[in-house]
């Protein structure tokens, strides 16, 4: 079973940081690994690449988002 | 206007060939006088980012790597004057999703083929395809740069081995994803007899359903045709990304990625590829091992000794080919001269995206 594991960099609108912050933690499979200038690092993951992708698009649409940069997406076999 | 080389993995070697192919097409100068494909052999590409915090958490800076080699199923690398050794299976879940299900080991689309797998240790396995590729090999043994010798069927059969397992892998984890209701084009698309066929299921999609359909779904293999035949995007960080406005009715973008639709057979009729076939890899025209008869290079150096040939002999005019920089980084070079060549010899393990540099190329030589 592939699981899904996926990195990205999510840019709040100036002076939302707190807020997308906030709502990036209390999203399942996400983890906030940093808060840095460039943006909020996340990893996330996911049971399927359908639900990785499901939870990308999410963010994305934001309104608090100016941009959603995918660094790295991999997969991880629970069993190969 | 001058004449272009190019090395690169399977996939690379693939958005190249359907830039090609496109650009016949349509009638549009994409990639045209790249005069010499070189593809390596590989098993798939880790992302930078993991790479790089895969040896941090070793306590090993990137910067500090002098050396990096997979041997067998070993990770050696050397810094700081020491030897460290993980197992490899350690870092497979820092492989590209994309490389997951690749089932191209041998870059069959390529003039010549490279890889140390089915040879002796100290040589590089070529499996030679096209006419280029035999001009090229047979000059650089004639010039004295190159050894050969043959591989042995008891080596092809190894070769035969390792992309078997390469493609039956990636083919369960296709089927997998396709049971779950995903789309696979790449693997879909395989078979059709024509570009045209593969491109009419791309009609009407722009930037943003390849971003849906392609990069956010994990299929995407940063080879970065799609930036290539569109000067509206950029590669940042192996991931196409929009800098201006996608042109309104325009799918180009994702009539050239390869992930979107590849047809290989109609684009292997494209090819005078040799008539001999064997099953994972490809047509071609022989097989045989190699090595240099100076200067560096890795597992033989038959590699930078056919490109040394190509450019002294003029078959090119410069090189396009991804070597790393100080952080282990990939980066995209155009090498005009020996020296540069010899600076990038080496396996690169992250994956770059070299089909932009490329293009860019082109148009300053036209």
């Amino acid at each position: 079973m592939d699981l899904p594991i996926s990195g990205a960099v999510i840019v709040p609108v100036p002076g939302r940081e707190d807020e997308v912050e906030r709502n990036l933690r209390n999203l399942p499979g996400v983890e906030v690994k940093g808060r840095g200038t460039r943006g909020i690092a996340v990893v996330m993951e996911g049971r399927s690449t359908k639900e990785l992708k499901k939870l990308s698009e999410e963010i994305e649409k934001w309104e608090d988002v100016v941009d959603f940069q995918l660094v790295y997406l991999n997969v991880e076999d629970e069993v190969e | 206007m001058r004449a272009l080389g190019f090395v690169g993995t399977p996939c690379q070697v693939q958005g190249l060939r359907k830039l090609q192919a496109l650009g016949r097409l349509l009638g549009r100068r994409l990639v045209e006088r790249v005069e010499l494909v070189v593809g390596l052999f590989c098993m798939g590409n880790w992302s930078y980012p993991c790479m790089a915090g895969f040896l941090e958490a070793r306590g090993v800076a990137p910067e500090e790597v002098a050396r990096m080699r997979i041997s067998g199923d070993r990770v050696r690398v050397s810094a700081r004057g020491m030897e460290l050794e993980f197992p490899l299976g350690e870092m497979r879940k820092y492989v590209k999703m994309a490389c997951r299900m690749c089932l191209d080991f041998t870059s069959e689309l390529a003039d010549i083929s490279a890889g140390s797998t089915g040879s002796p240790e100290g040589w590089t396995t070529l499996i030679v395809r096209t006419p280029r590729g035999e001009e090229v090999l047979h000059g650089a043994e004639e010039a004295g740069l190159l050894e050969l010798m043959e591989v042995g069927e008891a080596g092809v059969e190894e070769l035969q081995r390792v992309a078997r397992a390469k493609f039956e892998r990636s083919l369960r984890r296709i089927q997998s994803r396709v049971e779950q209701g995903d789309e696979v084009p790449h693997h879909a698309t395989r078979d059709l007899g024509s570009l045209e066929e593969a491109l009419s299921r791309t009609e009407g999609r722009g930037f943003r359903e390849l971003w849906r359909d392609i990069v956010v779904s994990g299929l995407c293999d940063a080879c970065g045709a799609c930036s290539a035949a569109c000067s509206e995007l950029e590669m940042r960080n192996g991931m196409p990304r929009l800098r201006g406005r996608c042109p309104q009715d325009c799918s180009l973008c994702y009539a050239a990625c390869t992930r979107t639709a590849l047809p290989l057979r109609a684009l292997e009729e494209q090819l005078e590829l040799g008539e001999l076939r064997r099953e994972h890899l490809g047509r071609y025209r022989r097989i045989l091992a190699a090595r240099a008869t100076r200067g560096g290079g890795q597992d033989g150096g038959a590699v930078t000794a056919l490109l040394k040939f190509s450019l002294n002999s003029g078959v090119v005019d410069e090189v396009v080919l991804t070597c790393r920089d100080e952080e282990l980084k990939p980066r995209v070079l155009t090498a005009k001269r020996e020296e540069e060549l010899e600076g990038c010899a080496g396996t690169v393990y992250a994956a770059s995206s070299p089909l932009p540099e490329l293009r860019h190329r082109v148009r300053l030589s036209t």
